[in-house]
C-alpha cells in the first residue's frame, strides 16, 4: 500500500515491480480509489477554527514587548548552533567517505556460512 | 571448608551453564546449513523424446507426465514411429509418439524404438528431487519378440526444473528415418507440483550484498525482486571494487556476486528459501579470476533476515608457474588481505499480502 500511496502523492516510485504487483490485485486498485476519495474529501472540507482559537494562538506567538534576551545568552545560542552545524558537517563527511554506507541492510537474526569443500565449491579456473 | 568447596562447585556449574548457553546460542545463529527439515513436496515428472533433424535443431516430441508423491512409483512407456499413409508409405518426416497406459509386452512392427521407465520418488524438498530411475529401450527380434537393447538403473538428484538425458540413439542408418532425423533421445524433467491453494502467492526478496572488514570502509549493494510461489529469480550485483593491501603492495580487486533465489510459502505461514550464490574475484585486468559457488536451503519466518557469508578464495599456487600474476599476488599477501574482508548476502523475504 505504501507504494500506491506514494504514487497518488506524486512521489517518486523506484520499485516498479512492486507497483505492478500492487496494481495487479483488486485490493490495490480499490486502495487507489480510497486514496483519491480521501484527498477529494479533504479538499472539499470548508471547516475553519473559530475566532477564539486565533485569538489564543496570537497571544502565545506575539513576543512580549520590552523584554529582550541578554546579549550573552544570544551569543551562547549562536555558539551552540555553530557547534551543531560543524558536527553535522563532520558526520556527513564521514558518511561520504564510507562510500555511502549510510544505507545499511537490516540486522540479521541468523548467520550462515558456506563451508569450502562441503557446500561451497571452487570453480575450475 | 565444605562451604568453600560447595561455593567453588556452584561457581563452576554456573560457568559451565553459561558456556553451554553460549554454545547453544551460537548453534542457533548458525543453523540452517542446508540440513534443516524442509517440507516434502509432490513432484511433477515428465518423460519425453527429443528429435534432432538432419539439418535442423533439436525439438521435444511426445511426452508422458504426471504427479507423484514421495514414495510413489510409476511405469511409463513411449513408442516412437514414423507416421504412414493408408498405403503404408511414410508421410514426409512426421513421426508420432504413443504412450500406452499399460506397458505393452510387444513392440509394434512399425516402431523405431520403444522406451519404458520405472520412476520412483525417493525424496523431494525445495530444490532437491531424488529419484530412482530404471529405464529400458526395447527393439524387435527377427521373430517379433521384444528384447532389451539398452537400459540402466540409477539414482539421480535433480534441482527443480532440471533435466536429465537418459538415452540417445543415432538414426542416420534407420530405414525411413535417415533422410529426416539425425538422432532421437529420451530425457526426464522434474519439477515441484505447486499446492493449488498457494500457487498464486507471491514473495518479495530484499537482498543486500555487503563487503566489510579490515583495510577499508564497508560497501553495500541492493537488489529487490518479487517472485511467484516456487519461481526462481536471478540476481547479479554491480561488482564491488576496492583496493586490497598486501604485504608490500596493493591491488585493485573486483568481487562479482550473482545467483538465484527460490522461495515457497508453507501452510503454516513460514517460507522455505533456496539461495544459490556465485562469487568471482579478479584483479583489475585479465590476469586471473577465482570463483566459487554454493547453495543454502533454509526455513524462515516472514520478514526474518538471514546473512550468508561467501568464502573468499584460498588457492593452492604450488603448481602455478614462477612469475605468474596469481602466484605473485598470493605471495604478496593480496589474497590474504582479501580474506580479511567478509562478503555476505543479507536476505529478507516475506509473502505479498
Amino acid at each position: 500500500m505504501a507504494v500506491l500511496s506514494a504514487l497518488v502523492d506524486g512521489e517518486e516510485v523506484n520499485d516498479l515491480a512492486l507497483l505492478a504487483e500492487a496494481l495487479s490485485v483488486a485490493e490495490g486498485r480499490d486502495a487507489i480509489l480510497d486514496f483519491v476519495r480521501l484527498r477529494a474529501a479533504v479538499r472539499a472540507d470548508q471547516s475553519r477554527p473559530r475566532a477564539a482559537f486565533y485569538e489564543k494562538v496570537r497571544s502565545v506567538l506575539e513576543a512580549p514587548s520590552g523584554r529582550s534576551a541578554p546579549r550573552v545568552l544570544r551569543r551562547i545560542a549562536a555558539a551552540v548552533v555553530l557547534v551543531l552545524a560543524t558536527a553535522g558537517l563532520v558526520d556527513l563527511g564521514w558518511r561520504l567517505r564510507d562510500g555511502g554506507s549510510a544505507e545499511q541492510p537490516p540486522r540479521p537474526t541468523r548467520v550462515l556460512r558456506f563451508e569450502p569443500g562441503v557446500d561451497w565449491h571452487a570453480n575450475v579456473r | 571448608m565444605d562451604t568453600r568447596v560447595e561455593g567453588i562447585m556452584v561457581s563452576v556449574s554456573r560457568r559451565a551453564a553459561l558456556a553451554l548457553a553460549l554454545v547453544m546460542a551460537g548453534g542457533a545463529l548458525t543453523r540452517g546449513d542446508g540440513h534443516e527439515g524442509l517440507a516434502p513436496q509432490k513432484v511433477h515428472l515428465e518423460l519425453r523424446t527429443l528429435a534432432t533433424g538432419v539439418a535442423s535443431a533439436t525439438f521435444p516430441g511426445g511426452a508422458r507426465g504426471g504427479e507423484l508423491a514421495v514414495g510413489d512409483s510409476a511405469v511409463w512407456s513411449l513408442i516412437v514411429r514414423l507416421e504412414r499413409d493408408r498405403q503404408g508409405e511414410p508421410r514426409g518426416c512426421r513421426y508420432g509418439v504413443s504412450m500406452p497406459s499399460v506397458p505393452p509386452q510387444e513392440v509394434p512392427e512399425e516402431a523405431a524404438h520403444a522406451w519404458e521407465a520405472r520412476l520412483t520418488v525417493r525424496s523431494a524438498t525445495l530444490e532437491r528431487i531424488e529419484l530412482d530411475v530404471d529405464w529400458k529401450r526395447y527393439g524387435r527380434d527377427a521373430d517379433g519378440e521384444r528384447r532389451v537393447v539398452r537400459g540402466d538403473a540409477c539414482a539421480i538428484t535433480l534441482g527443480e526444473g532440471e533435466r536429465r538425458l537418459l538415452d540417445f540413439v543415432w538414426m542416420r542408418e534407420a530405414p525411413g528415418w535417415e533422410s529426416c532425423y539425425d538422432s532421437l533421445a529420451l530425457e526426464l524433467e522434474a519439477k515441484v507440483a505447486e499446492d493449488p491453494a498457494l500457487a498464486d502467492r507471491r514473495i518479495t526478496y530484499d537482498l543486500w550484498l555487503v563487503d566489510e572488514g579490515r583495510g577499508g570502509p564497508s560497501m553495500t549493494r541492493r537488489w529487490q525482486m518479487v517472485g511467484k510461489q516456487g519461481e526462481a529469480r536471478d540476481f547479479d550485483f554491480e561488482p564491488l571494487r576496492r583496493s586490497i593491501e598486501g604485504v608490500r603492495t596493493q591491488a585493485l580487486l573486483d568481487t562479482r556476486v550473482s545467483g538465484s533465489v527460490r522461495g515457497r510459502l508453507q501452510d503454516d505461514g513460514s517460507l522455505e528459501v533456496a539461495l544459490q550464490a556465485h562469487r568471482t574475484d579478479s584483479p583489475d585486468g585479465p590476469n586471473w579470476a577465482l570463483g566459487g559457488h554454493g547453495e543454502k536451503r533454509v526455513r524462515l519466518l516472514p520478514g526474518e533476515t538471514v546473512r550468508l557469508e561467501l568464502p573468499a578464495p584460498d588457492p593452492d599456487v604450488s603448481h602455478e608457474p614462477e612469475g605468474s600474476t596469481l602466484r605473485r599476488d598470493v605471495e604478496g599477501g593480496i589474497l590474504a588481505g582479501l580474506r580479511e574482508r567478509t562478503v555476505s548476502l543479507v536476505l529478507t523475504s516475506r509473502p505479498v499480502e
